[in-house]
This record gives C-alpha cells, sequence and structure tokens, in this order.
C-alpha cells in the first residue's frame, strides 16, 4: 500500500517542483546539469526505495509512476487546460529580428540562449535574420529564420 | 509567391503556437509564488520546523530527570533521547522505565551505556543501570510510525515525564 501512495506523492511533488521552476529548468542539459539530475534522482531514490530492496517493491513503485505517467497524457489530451497546466504553452520571443524582453526576461532566456540555437539549428549569425524564436514547452528554442536566410 | 510562404501576420503565428499570454502571465505569477515559498520552505528546513534543527530540539524535566529530545523528527530517522538523572542512583541502579505501547512505534537501535537488565512490568519496559553517579543514558531510537507519539519516561519512582513527539513521513 504504502509504495503506492509514496510513488504517488513524489511524482505529484516532482511535477509541482520541476513546473514552478519554470520551462527552462532542465531544458539544455549542461555538464553540472546532468550532475544535479543525477543528485535529485538519488535523493527521491532513497526516500522511494527506503528500505525494501524487494522486487514486488520495485516493480509496484514503477507500475504506479507508469500509469501516473499514462493517465497524465490521457487527462492532457482530454482537457487543453490541464494541457496547459501541466506542460505550459509556448512563447514566442523574438519577433521579426526584435527580442521580446519582457517574455526573455521572465523566462530567464537571453539573447545568447537565441544565437546559440540559431547558429546550431540554421547557421544563422544574427537577431535579424530570425523571424520568430519561439520558447516550447519543453523548455528548447526553435527559430524560424527569415526569408533571405533560409 | 505560394500562399502558404505568404509572411502570415503575428496573430495567425501566435494562434498557430497555441500560445496564450495571459495564461503565460498567470504562470509566471503561480512560478513566483512558488519560488517564494521554495525559500520559506528552505528556511523552514534550516531552522528545523522539519526535524533536525534548534526548532525541533526541546528539554523536558522534573526534579527527578531531565530529557533532551526532538519533537520534532521523521520516521524511519535515528533520533536520541537524552536521559539526564537529577537524583543519585538509588541502591547503587537507576530504573528507567518506558510506556510499552508508545515505546513500541520506536525501533530501538541501542542504549548507551547498555543496561544491566531489561524488564517487563505491567504496561512497561524497565531497564536497570548499574550506576555509582549521575551520568547520561542516550537512547539511540528510530520512529517506525508517522505522525503524533506521545508517551512517558520515568525514573525510579519519581513522577513520570512526558515526551511529545511528531513524526514526518
Amino acid at each position: 500500500m504504502e509504495s503506492v501512495i509514496k510513488a504517488v506523492v513524489v511524482y505529484l511533488v516532482l511535477l509541482i517542483l520541476f513546473r514552478l521552476s519554470g520551462k527552462r529548468t532542465l531544458a539544455e542539459v549542461t555538464p553540472f546539469d546532468l550532475v544535479l539530475l543525477l543528485i535529485i534522482s538519488e535523493a527521491v531514490q532513497q526516500a522511494l526505495i527506503d528500505s525494501d530492496n524487494s522486487m514486488t517493491n520495485g516493480l509496484l513503485l514503477v507500475t504506479t509512476l507508469v500509469t501516473l505517467d499514462v493517465v497524465m497524457s490521457e487527462l492532457k489530451l482530454r482537457w487543453r487546460s490541464v494541457d496547459r497546466v501541466l506542460d505550459s504553452t509556448p512563447l514566442l520571443i523574438v519577433e521579426n529580428g526584435k527580442p521580446i524582453a519582457e517574455h526573455m526576461r521572465k523566462e530567464r532566456v537571453d539573447v545568447g540562449d537565441v544565437l546559440d540555437t540559431a547558429r546550431e539549428t540554421h547557421g544563422i549569425d544574427s537577431l535579424e535574420q530570425i523571424r520568430y524564436a519561439v520558447l516550447e514547452r519543453n523548455g528548447r528554442i526553435s527559430i524560424i529564420p527569415t526569408e533571405e536566410a533560409k | 509567391m505560394p500562399a502558404s510562404n505568404k509572411p502570415r501576420n503575428n496573430n495567425d503565428f501566435a494562434r498557430s503556437l497555441e500560445e496564450s499570454l495571459p495564461f503565460q502571465r498567470r504562470e509566471w505569477v503561480v512560478q513566483r509564488i512558488g519560488w517564494v515559498v521554495f525559500a520559506l520552505i528552505l528556511l523552514a528546513g534550516l531552522l528545523g520546523l522539519f526535524g533536525d534543527g534548534p526548532l525541533a530540539h526541546r528539554v523536558a524535566a522534573s526534579p527527578a530527570l531531565q530529557i533532551e529530545y526532538d519533537w520534532l523528527i521523521r520516521r524511519d530517522s535515528p533520533i536520541t533521547w537524552k536521559l539526564t538523572p537529577r537524583m543519585p542512583p538509588k541502591d547503587g541502579r537507576y530504573r528507567v522505565a518506558l510506556d510499552a505501547d508508545w515505546a513500541q512505534h520506536f525501533r530501538m537501535h541501542d542504549i548507551q551505556p547498555e543496561p544491566a537488565s531489561a524488564r517487563l512490568v505491567d504496561g512497561r519496559w524497565e531497564y536497570e543501570f548499574e550506576a555509582s553517579g549521575s551520568v547520561p543514558i542516550v537512547f539511540n531510537v528510530e520512529a517506525r510510525r508517522m505522525g503524533s507519539l506521545e508517551g512517558s519516561i520515568r525514573l525510579g519512582d519519581a513522577p513520570p515525564i512526558e515526551l511529545s513527539q511528531f513524526a514526518y513521513p
């Protein structure tokens, strides 16, 4: 009984924590983010497994987590409001070569991040060549270049 | 120029994005409130409101006995009860008794020093320590249950001292 409750609580608390921390938190994994991710998983794992190292417990936990994930994606498909609450919405951060300062500030993205992605994905080297840059729900930046830059 | 390549106006693009600024603004507000809550949780953690810190610590005392313990504890996490007798041993012994109903909710790791004997006396666990002076006795235990745990410890025939602890999950 307890493993199921624990898994549900941990799932929901982590969901809230990461949702509140913002889109960009673990979007692009720097070496340090990777370490952070490992530490987080280790910290949570101790709380979940506790001293019960049985296979039953492990499988029960995994089943609970996977089931929750399926339930969540079903809910998201059914209700758009749930989808937005759980996954947020995309956000325009550059429009016709001009950064939208408020949006970038609030999401902790800077022009450098946008240019990074522009260089990597389109070989673009200046903001003027970007028609739109969108901060996607998963925290990545998508670039739509201007006609001339294509 | 084919229709699909025609530069769309921004509203169209935003709509196709399913961007929603009103929602996004509410999200930012909620996130910032969340960050304040994170900070408060950190502060509470440092102060010991979740156990293990200055606010969690408590001392209970009677003329016969003083007990230092944490009243905010966590389940399955080691804690101590430090008993300091305030009266001399009787017949070369200290007798410490715990409510059995309450004490069974704790996993006893060890008692320092080891008691000379342990006895079960109607509803109590009694430990006897050979002693010629007053020295602290430390119980290293761990709560097996979460929630409120209330019981008492007595030294010899002196009135019992109530221990009230709350165990987080």
